[in-house]
């Protein structure tokens, strides 16, 4: 959800960063997204090549890597994929646990010239 | 040429909200973000909450009000002397960080124990920014069906509690108050569950009593000034 918006901070993101390294023209941009921040892929690209116009990403192709949501079990230390928002653990039951992966939502990286 | 940026993409209303958590700490004032559904019962339990609050705890609450449009909300609170201020998103489908500091310098927060910021009506957006309060609460009414946890599950993963409303109509539904909280329980089995109903006041002093024992809890929990 909010994909306009997100993709609006990305683009600050990347002009600031393309500014602070002398590059003038954004090829990629690498974003890693958890599976938990409710984010759809396709509507965040759209919106990217949307709010990329006029800025230093034009014409830029965004990767998102999706990060899967796993947990840990504080009663066991197992650690498992977390499917269908059920935040209990697989193998003892416990509902005890934290999230491991699956909250990201931030720019990793950006190639350019 | 390729750059390493691993920068947060909504670092700026987390930089907002810790804003709004030191300004709330620094005036002793505990704070909750509710949440539920449009027409859960947010308003209603509020004014409740206030007149059984100021009879049984003497806990003195004070809100900040989001909503699209109108000042409905806001107007009711200020009908029964809470100290209040009203937020219009105009579209916004939710409260955020910087909304919450454009309006601290309204609040009259000496006169505030327990600040609620009673979000937009929304099961999904609100779950994602923080607004700098200590916890959230959902509000969700028991019309709204036993299998609306499951489906909204962040929000109610996030939430401390979840008040269960307008439980004076379950003779009219199908739903099942243990099948409710099953399935709360099943999402967050940390979450505290309270069964109410702000219409006949069923409930309310054990709510009551939840605010009152997280207040405490908070207020020991810090450092002595």
């Amino acid at each position: 959800m909010h994909e306009f918006s997100i993709a609006s901070s990305i683009i600050d993101i990347v002009n600031r960063t393309a500014r602070e390294n002398g590059i003038s023209r954004v090829t990629r941009v690498t974003v890693r997204v958890g599976e938990l921040r409710l984010v759809l892929p396709e509507s965040l690209k759209f919106a990217f090549s949307v709010c990329a116009k006029g800025s230093v990403a034009e014409n830029g192709e965004i990767q998102i890597e999706k990060v899967p949501a796993t947990g840990k079990c504080s009663s066991c230390g197992n650690e498992f994929r977390v499917g269908s928002f059920q935040f209990v653990c697989p193998s003892c039951g416990s509902a005890d646990m934290s999230i491991v992966s699956g909250e990201e939502l931030l720019v990793e990286s950006l190639e350019g010239e | 040429m390729k750059v390493k940026v691993y920068s947060d993409i909504l670092r700026a209303n987390d930089v907002l909200a810790q804003q709004n958590r030191a300004f709330f700490e620094q005036r002793g004032l505990y704070v909750i973000n509710l949440l539920g559904s449009p027409g859960s019962g947010k308003t209603a339990l509020l004014e409740r909450t206030v007149e059984v609050c100021r009879s049984r705890s003497g806990l003195r609450i004070g809100a900040i009000e989001g909503d699209i449009e109108t000042s409905r909300d806001a107007e009711r609170l200020a009908r029964i002397d809470v100290p209040v201020v009203q937020i219009n998103t105009h579209g916004g489908c939710h409260l955020d960080a910087a909304m919450i500091g454009g309006v601290l310098s309204d609040l009259a927060t000496d006169q505030i124990d327990l600040l609620v910021i009673e979000n937009v009506g929304n099961l999904v957006c609100p779950a994602s920014f923080d607004l700098g309060e200590n916890c959230k609460v959902t509000v969700l009414s028991i019309t709204e069906g036993e299998d609306k946890p499951i489906k909204y599950a962040e929000i109610f993963r996030k939430s401390s509690a979840t008040v269960a409303n307008k439980i004076d109509l379950l003779p009219h539904t199908d739903v099942s108050l243990e099948g409710l909280k099953q399935s709360l329980l099943g999402i967050n089995p940390a979450m505290r569950v309270l069964t109410v109903s702000s219409r006949t006041g069923e409930g309310i002093p054990e709510w009551v009593d939840w605010l009152d024992q997280a207040v405490c809890d908070w207020r020991a929990s810090r450092p002595s000034k």
